[in-house]
């Protein structure tokens, strides 16, 4: 996981795309949000002896957001922290199971890795 | 100068969409769903009837800066709130004519005030769950 949070500095390097007009950088305060959100999300998985969760690929999206997307057999959960903003979205699908909503990321959710690991 | 018409796409017809590989992990050329973006109101793509891959590829310039994914039009307004329009664009000051410009709209719409929460990230999981793959991969040779 570390590995994967130390590789997504890149994000803030990122320049504007394409379409410079209207582009919204990427804030090291937005990816602070989405990576302490993802420690504290492991954590609780360490302490609950959740295993299998897997690491979620971490990237950029619209609007200087920023996504934490995991992908395993047959689930995916998908978490964005849009930029300058106190409140994060989720949707996570699995057969016969979705969830979806709003959070905010300076809280702990560890219902997510139990659902991802359920 | 005429502005071309606005015809029907059919289901099966495909759609060419253009992701910037500045949006890439170094070394990851892996589809994201953070791909699925909107621009100016919609996501923008192109018809197979009037551009190929490589021309919607290239379109702006430097196409070495570009990836391209296909879609299908079907499979497209098959998510949630999605709708496929084709959307010509014909001297527009500071726009490449382009006649297979088409318009995604809705995912614009999923993060509006009042809309479902989290139906943004459930329609970008879908887009990406159906289209995952390249048409064109990053860093492919220019033809």
């Amino acid at each position: 996981m570390e590995d994967e949070i130390k590789s997504a500095n890149y994000i803030v390097e990122i320049k504007s795309g394409p379409e410079p007009e209207g582009y919204v950088p990427y804030a090291r305060e937005t990816l602070a949000r989405a990576t302490d959100f993802l420690r504290r999300l492991m954590i609780h998985a360490h302490t609950a002896n959740v295993i299998g969760t897997g690491v979620p690929r971490i990237g950029p999206a619209e609007d200087g957001s920023i996504d934490l997307f995991w992908e395993k057999d047959d689930r995916t959960l998908l978490v964005n922290f849009p930029a300058g903003e106190s409140i994060g979205n989720y949707c996570g699908k699995k057969p016969k199971s979705e969830i979806s909503g709003r959070f905010d990321p300076s809280e702990s959710r560890p219902e997510l890795v139990f659902w991802l690991a359920d | 100068m005429d502005a071309w018409p606005v015809e029907i796409i059919p289901d099966p017809d495909s759609l060419f969409y253009r992701v910037s590989v500045g949006w890439l992990k170094p070394g990851d050329t892996r589809v994201a769903p953070g791909h699925f973006r909107v621009n100016k109101g919609s996501m923008s793509c192109d018809w197979q009837k009037y551009s190929t891959a490589a021309e919607t590829r290239s379109r702006q310039g430097a196409p070495e800066r570009f990836a391209v994914i296909r879609m299908i039009a079907g499979k497209v307004r098959e998510i949630d709130i999605l709708s496929v329009i084709h959307s010509p664009i014909r001297g527009v000051e500071g726009q490449v004519d382009n006649r297979a410009h088409t318009s995604i709209f809705g995912l614009e719409r999923s993060a509006a005030t009042g809309a479902i929460h989290g139906q943004k990230e459930k329609i970008r999981t879908e887009l990406y769950g159906q289209f995952h793959t390249w048409e064109i991969e990053p860093n492919a040779p220019i033809v």
